[in-house]
């Protein structure tokens, strides 16, 4: 160029190359702010071109839509051979070429990477713009051109540095030469020059290194910044074609989001059938097979009326998607159950996708689907933990990977990863990072703190430590890395990868399509969750016992309803292994709420919840509960809503009512809210929607504190807080679990073993809650035990646990597997020699087994078995073989066993540690866990136990909640900060413990409000942990 | 400090084919390095397992309950305010170095037993033959509290033996000759080097002592445990090999002292004791293939001061004459302020040797003298005098280099963070774009004014984007003829923030100025010589 730059005027620009916050740790804006921002600067189009992605082109469209901006799609693709390439599809075609494009660069690249040979890029060019970046070879330039056509373009940017005129110099003779125009851009990073710093932390931390270190890899200034064409008019001024070829290209592409067209799959529809009718017959048929005496009046009627809406908003395919799947999972005797919204609907029931019966429960099935809302329903579906996969193949299988595939899920900057990110980045030490990252929950508020900084150790006065702090602020919410989805997935009736680009996940056997699970609505597609349950994992197994031990036959639909037996044990919190109630936050509700029948086994599971908690609900609904404080409305409008939670709002779908009826929202308003309840963790705010509902109430009369109440718990909601429907479908195993251990307690204390990891209990608890409800237990045996624990016969109808060979820690599945099949079919090992070679064990198994005393049958003293395992030789052709050199070895004491046991299978039915030192206890004055339960409140007394688990909810101001167990049961314990403070040590190091307390007593729930702490003085097993929460 | 003593009853009377070895092991000393108190709450922290984990702690802290392998979080959990200190693993091997060179009083055979430990082979020092170890040890433990380190000193027949013992007992322990199974029985078996699945076997087994574990048939552990395990069995039954420890091997700066039996106060006299000095010095850099290009020499004075003279040598060398003409070169210009008690000469970064040497005489070799001669400049102006720029990657043009002393021969950044970076220039994704900015450097003037001058300026009319028409430099006003720019940079904004629009302004008398705008104020930051 050789120029300096002259003012000139342009009216017109679009911004051709603009990458977000989703060309992850490269763009510093968020695609709404980049739309914003054009829409404010006046452009004509801004393209969303991220690199080797379309990741935030959903929300860039919404906000496209919003702000009256036309948004171009396309991405920045890397050339393996040459430089970037910006794409913008001019129609559906070029669409779909830039989607195969993408899917081809991210195939066989780690994750996050991507890149295509150029030769690629020439077969596709058919619909496309191609703005070529960076330093191209005139002869690749051509063979673009050759390509391309009339397509392609060269960049022509500023970037006010020390190399515009070079830079300049160069397009200008390139282009000249290879007869390609070029177009102005500004190759965007960010919105606003205020991002400069944001994009020095990103650039730092995609480069893993400090600010300090970073030098001239961050950008010189912020010259990448969206401007205005007024701005871009002065400086292109010395060449104004390049603007008004911006205009040009963006004329021409004429696609949008809207034209893509998602459709259902076709083939779950027989011949000659529409989709509705076939839904309407399998409705019909699951009907009469959901009620044999025939169908309520009521029923009936909701299914006419959801069947109508379903047809006017042509779901009917998406319903039949979802049952196919579910009758896959049925007729493979894969237990499942829809949760979430889509209880509120019968034909779902119908169809035996959920199990809520709307005879007998309130439903809101617009809370489902809503005509108002026009989006596709969101059905999420819980299969058994252990064999979802089986599940998710089917649908692949049935479906073909091109036609399905997975969702992703944007993980964004949280409060402690952008902390530890930008902590890294300016260079604290990991120690003040750790710190910063723990002290993080009141880094909210706009001022720093200085107080709250010196508390945790770091100087306030430190620059780097509130440039950390700041920084971290603005990178909060940011998208970090993208991962897969729990169970969402897509399925489309032709190709996926002509809508969206599908990627490789880093979980084999997996393709994800670029779109975020809260994001691909808005482009139409529509999500199956095919989530996994452990719960269902142990139902299942529990029916399969019942079963084949006692002959009864019993699901999900059969199980009795209404017992009151299980109620009582309910009522009692005897509930150690039962779904969603087993905690001890919800076992110390259980007395005082004392559910009598399903809906309140609903309210149960719901409450005990940060929404409630959060709002202040709990101790009002349980005075109107029980008759001590009358039931009124803050509204007379409220009634209606709130009528069946005694007017205390309890269910998210209560607060969106309530914000129609008292707040002014609008429905489509209230669902807004709800949205935003859901987003509340991930984008770290509720927006301008608080502000409107606390306004709305005033408006109607509602007091300010009520209001201020409603708001805490929408943000309870965001952290987590069930729908009603959820909480219905969820209640359903809450019910049924109990139901089989009180009829079942061995079945249901094996099935829990066999589903293992799952819930809050270690095993040890598992087995001594059994035990405790009479069921016995027989010691883990190589002449019987198998993998999973089993039920054995004790010759008079009743059954014992026999402890299988899953529970010893180290041995593998296959190991005890072949042992189970050898003596299955050879009979009972002879000696240790023939064990080995018969079931074809290394030494290392053998050493597991002897050590957890499996061998007692063959050899009767534990150690004596270690020391012969010890002598059997390794090699496969020598096994069975065993060196005899024998030696004398001291005699176990019954602490040697008991911590051998625990040591080897976390667990010991022989020696309880408590049960050791009871009788000195007894004399001591402390009282057991079952005595406890017989001590009037008030009483100061001493117990001793081994913690189960300590918990310190974000919720109760620092309180700790510590369960205690002995041989008798459990107690749940009380410290209050003051207490934790002064004998920290005590309760942190020691897991058996002795502690002196006052018996607190609310109705039937008792706790123990901790005064002392002391280290039991009893033999310790080396393997005893406590599970700790948060 | 008074130390406590175990001496077991005498063994077999020394002979001339055992070894003995003193083994000192200073418990804290990985925290009393820090300058930690055992009394204070703190812990030794490292990156481990993508967490910050405990590797030592004071005593203090390990009464808490704190234990080396815990995350900090949870070590923060028993003492919210344990104070932590990030583990330097570099500079704690060369405090352990500094550490075991003090033994060279014992010993020449000396070595360091990571991270807390140092050990000496003794078997010929006159105390052993005279039967006066304890008297050794009590040097040794002296010495030790004067540097400011409470030690656990065991003497024994093998280092293992000794370290054992050292690491397990308080006391200090003298181990007869021939009785180091002895001294090990009572000791758990967690004392020895047993691979951890071990361990738990012989648990399992009831063999919780090395006495009990050394009862142990031999040929009943062959097979059925690790060689490891083997070995340690021998150690127990006192069979251990005595491995030999290889005399101490100097690396890093070499220094010799001399002291003077009498106060000197004549250079001349002094460069006596010089000459064989640095006689002596080039011997010991010939024996180790090394060469210098510093030297450091100390007078100690009467008084306790010390005069300081460094000299730099231009290329490696070792020459005797070389160094000594430059030495006496020196001292022609210097001036002793007092006598002088002893001479210390050092080589703070010897080099290795390549075998060639500079001769200024030889004509062949001319190019080569600017070494020569900028060591000579360096030597009569001052180390800091001759420079040279480096340039260092940043936005900000005064930070775009520095200057270091001609002939550094250090990488460009100086630590292991440029070579990582570098690295990952190779593999971030966003360089394979349009060539990333960093292989090019700026266009910036060769005249560079440090700091920048604040210049007066007269606004006019922007001709070619440039909002000014004259500048006032050398005392009169000057009309721009010709500017070129705008080039913006920013940045820093965590330190030091800036924001500057630069221009290149060209003068009514051919100069060309670089001058910047920032805050409404303008500044010459340099020109072109053209």
């Amino acid at each position: 160029m050789g120029c300096a730059w002259v003012v000139g005027s342009v009216s017109q620009f679009a911004e051709l190359v603009c990458r977000t916050a989703f060309s992850f740790h490269e763009g510093a804006s968020q695609p709404e702010e980049i739309v914003a921002q054009a829409a404010e600067a006046g452009l004509h189009a801004v393209a969303i071109t991220d690199r080797d992605g379309v990741y935030g082109l959903p929300r860039a469209h919404k906000a496209a839509q919003a702000h009256g901006v036309r948004i171009l799609p396309g991405a920045l693709l890397t050339i393996s051979d040459g430089p970037g390439v910006a794409l913008l599809a001019r129609d559906v075609g070029g669409w779909s070429q830039l989607t195969r494009l993408i899917t081809t660069a991210r195939k066989d690249m780690k994750k996050g990477w991507g890149q295509i040979p150029l030769s690629d890029l020439l077969e596709r060019a058919c619909g496309l713009e191609a703005i070529l970046l960076g330093s191209w070879s005139i002869d690749r330039v051509h063979q673009v051109r050759e390509a391309f056509g009339v397509h392609a373009s060269l960049a022509l940017t500023r970037r006010l540095d020390s190399h515009d005129v070079a830079r300049w110099d160069q397009r200008t003779v390139l282009s000249a030469k290879t007869q390609v125009p070029l177009v102005a851009t500004g190759d965007v990073l960010m919105h606003d020059p205020s991002r400069l710093p944001l994009q020095d932390i990103l650039t730092c931390i995609r480069r893993k290194c400090t600010v300090d270190q970073a030098g001239t890899q961050l950008q010189a200034n912020s010259a990448r910044t969206l401007r205005s064409p007024e701005a871009m008019g002065r400086m292109f001024a010395a060449a104004p074609s390049t603007l008004e070829r911006s205009i040009e290209i963006a004329d021409r592409c004429q696609f949008s989001l809207c034209d893509l067209r998602y459709r259902y799959p076709k083939e779950i529809v027989p011949e000659g059938w529409t989709p509705i009718q076939w839904l309407r017959h399998q409705t019909e048929l699951g009907l009469q097979w959901r009620y044999p005496d025939g169908t309520p009046h009521a029923v009936l009627q909701q299914v006419e009326h959801e069947l109508t809406l379903i047809e006017h908003l042509d779901f009917p395919a998406y319903f039949l998607t979802v049952y196919d799947v579910v009758r896959f999972a049925r007729d493979k005797g894969i237990l499942c159950q829809g949760r979430g919204s889509a209880a509120n609907s019968a034909v779902c029931f119908a169809l035996g996708i959920t199990a809520v019966d709307p005879a007998t429960s309130s439903i809101l099935f617009e809370r489902f689907i809503s005509e108002e809302r026009g989006e596709p329903p969101d059905i999420d579906v819980d299969f058994e933990h252990e064999r979802r996969e089986e599940v998710l193949q089917y649908v692949y299988e049935r479906y073909g990977r091109h036609r399905a595939a997975m969702v992703n899920e944007v993980i964004s900057y949280r409060r402690r990863s952008a902390i530890r990110d930008v902590g890294k980045v300016m260079g604290l030490d990991p120690d003040q990072i750790d710190r910063t990252a723990k002290g993080a929950h009141w880094f909210d508020r706009t001022q720093i703190n200085d107080n709250k900084l010196r508390e945790i150790g770091l100087d306030p006065r430190d620059p780097r430590v509130r440039q950390t702090i700041i920084m971290a602020q603005a990178l909060r919410g940011m998208p970090r890395h993208v991962g897969v989805h729990t169970g969402g997935f897509t399925i489309s009736d032709g190709p996926l990868i002509e809508l969206c680009p599908i990627e490789p996940a880093t979980m084999a056997n997996r393709t994800v399509i670029q779109w975020d699970k809260d994001d691909i609505d808005i482009v139409g597609f529509v999500k199956v969750d095919l989530l996994s349950l452990g719960m269902l994992t142990a139902i299942r197994k529990s029916f399969e016992l019942v079963q084949q031990h006692w002959g009864r036959v019993v699901t999900l639909a059969t199980t009795p309803n209404e017992d009151g037996a299980v109620y009582d044990m309910v009522c009692k919190a005897d509930t150690m292994g039962v779904f969603q109630i087993e905690s001890r936050a919800q076992m110390s509700m259980l007395p005082r709420m004392q559910p009598r029948c399903f809906y309140d086994l609903v309210i149960q599971v719901s409450i005990v919840r940060p929404g409630p908690i959060q709002g202040g609900m709990v101790h009002p609904y349980l005075r109107r509960r029980r008759g001590e404080e009358d039931i009124t409305y803050a509204h007379p409008d409220l009634e209606p809503i709130l009528a069946r939670t005694l007017g205390v709002p309890i269910f998210q779908e209560q607060v969106m009512s309530m914000a129609v009826a008292v707040g002014n929202f609008t429905p489509g308003q209230a669902d807004e809210l709800r949205r935003a309840m859901g987003a509340w963790r991930k984008r770290g705010t509720l927006g301008p929607l608080a502000e409107k509902l606390v306004q709305g109430m005033k408006n109607n009369g509602i007091k300010d504190e009520y209001a201020a109440q409603i708001c805490d718990q929408i943000r309870g909601f965001g952290e987590y807080g069930f729908p009603e429907s959820h909480a219905a479908s969820f209640s359903r195993l809450v019910y049924v679990s109990a139901w089989l251990k009180h009829h079942y307690p061995a079945a249901f204390c094996v099935a829990l073993l066999n589903s293992q990891p799952m819930g809050f209990y270690s095993a040890r608890s598992l087995i001594d809650d059994a035990r405790r409800h009479g069921v016995k237990v027989r010691s883990i045996d190589i002449q019987h035990s198998h993998w999973n624990n089993t039920l054995e016969s004790s010759g008079d109808d009743e059954w014992e646990i026999r402890i299988g060979l899953r529970q010893i820690r180290g041995l593998a599945q296959s190991a005890a597997l072949r042992i189970e099949q050898d003596r299955s079919a050879h009979g009972p090992y002879q000696s240790i020699g023939s064990l080995q070679k018969r079931a074809q064990l290394n030494r290392a198994a053998m050493d597991t087994l002897a050590q957890a005393g499996a061998l007692r049958a063959l050899v009767q003293d534990r150690r004596q078995a270690i020391w012969s395992v010890r002598g059997l030789y390794d090699l496969p052709l020598f096994r069975g073989i065993e060196r005899t050199l024998d030696v004398t070895l001291p005699t176990p004491t019954t602490v040697d066993e008991m911590k051998s046991d625990y040591r080897s299978m976390g667990l010991s039915l022989a020696h309880n540690p408590l049960g050791m030192v009871r009788e000195r206890l007894n004399r001591e004055g402390f009282l057991s866990a079952a005595e406890v339960q017989q001590t009037p409140g008030g009483r100061t007394i001493r117990v001793a136990g081994m913690v189960a688990h300590r918990q310190r909810p974000s919720t109760a101001n620092g309180i700790i909640f510590m369960t205690l167990e002995d041989e008798t049961g459990l107690l749940n314990v009380v410290i209050k900060p003051n207490t934790f403070e002064q004998q920290r040590n005590t309760i942190l190091q020691h897991n058996l413990l002795e502690i002196t307390a006052t018996v607190q007593r609310d109705g039937d729930s008792i706790s123990l409000l901790a005064a002392r702490f002391e280290p039991l003085n009893a033999p310790q097993p080396d393997e005893i942990k406590s599970r700790d929460f948060q | 400090m008074s130390a406590s003593w175990i001496v077991l009853s005498p063994g077999p009377v020394y002979t001339e084919h055992m070894f003995r070895y003193l083994v000192a092991h200073v418990p804290s000393f990985r925290l009393d390095r820090c300058g930690w108190s055992p009394n204070q709450p703190v812990i030794l922290v490292a990156e481990q397992s993508n967490a910050l984990r405990v590797q030592a702690a004071t005593p203090v802290a390990l009464a808490a309950g704190i234990r080396p392998g815990m995350s900090v979080a949870a070590a923060r959990a028993l003492v919210p305010h344990v104070e932590t200190e990030l583990l330097d693993t570099e500079a704690e091997a060369e405090d352990l170095h500094a550490l075991t060179t003090q033994l060279l009083r014992v010993s020449p055979s000396i070595a360091a037993m990571p991270p807390d430990t140092v050990v000496a082979e003794i078997t010929r020092q006159p105390e052993i033959r005279t039967g006066q170890e304890r008297a050794l040890v009590e040097r040794v433990r002296i010495r030790m509290n004067q540097l400011g380190h409470s030690a656990n000193i065991v003497v024994a027949d093998d280092p293992t033996t000794a370290h054992h013992v050292a690491r397990w007992c308080s006391d200090n322990t003298i181990i007869p000759s021939g009785q180091g199974a002895r001294a090990l029985e009572h000791l758990p078996l967690a004392a020895l080097s047993i691979p951890p699945r071990d361990l738990e076997r012989f648990d399992n087994l009831g063999i919780t002592t090395i006495g009990r574990f050394a009862q142990l048939p031999p040929a009943a552990l062959s097979g059925r445990f690790s060689p490891p395990t083997l070995t340690a069995h021998a150690l127990a039954c006192g069979r251990a090999p005595s491995p030999t420890i290889t005399p101490w091997s100097e690396e890093g700066p070499l220094s010799l002292t001399q002291e003077l039996p009498d106060e000197v106060v004549e250079l001349e006299a002094l460069l006596f004791v010089i000459n064989a000095l640095v006689r002596d010095l080039t011997t010991r850099l010939l024996t180790r293939g090394l060469a210098t290009t510093q030297l450091g020499l100390v007078f100690r004075l009467d008084d306790g001061r010390q005069q300081s003279v460094s000299l730099r040598l231009g290329t490696p060398t070792r020459n005797h004459s070389a160094i000594l003409d430059q030495i006496r070169h020196r001292l022609g210009r210097f001036t002793l302020s007092g006598p002088v008690v002893a001479l210390i000469l050092t080589v703070p970064n010897p080099t290795p040797f390549d075998g060639r040497q500079i001769d200024l005489r030889d004509p062949r070799r001319m190019d080569e003298a600017i070494d020569a001669v900028s060591a000579q400049l360096q030597d009569a102006l001052g180390n800091r005098s001759v420079l040279t720029a480096r340039t260092i990657p940043r936005h900000r043009p005064e930070g775009a280099w520095r200057p270091v002393p001609f002939g550094t021969t250090v990488p460009r950044d100086g630590n292991a963070s440029a070579t990582a970076l570098a690295e990952s220039h190779q593999t971030d994704p966003v360089d394979a774009w349009m060539g990333h900015p960093l292989a090019l450097m700026p266009e910036r003037p060769p005249i560079m004014m440090s700091p920048p001058q604040a210049i007066e300026v007269e606004a006019g009319p922007i001709t070619e984007g440039f909002p000014v028409s004259a500048v006032h430099v050398d005392g009169r006003w000057h009309a721009i003829t010709h500017s070129q720019g705008p080039e913006h940079l920013a940045g820093e904004w965590w330190a030091h923030p800036f924001q500057r629009t630069y221009w290149q302004a060209t003068l009514d008398d051919g100069r060309t100025l670089w001058l910047y705008r920032e805050h409404g104020r303008w500044a010459v930051h340099g020109w072109w010589d053209r």
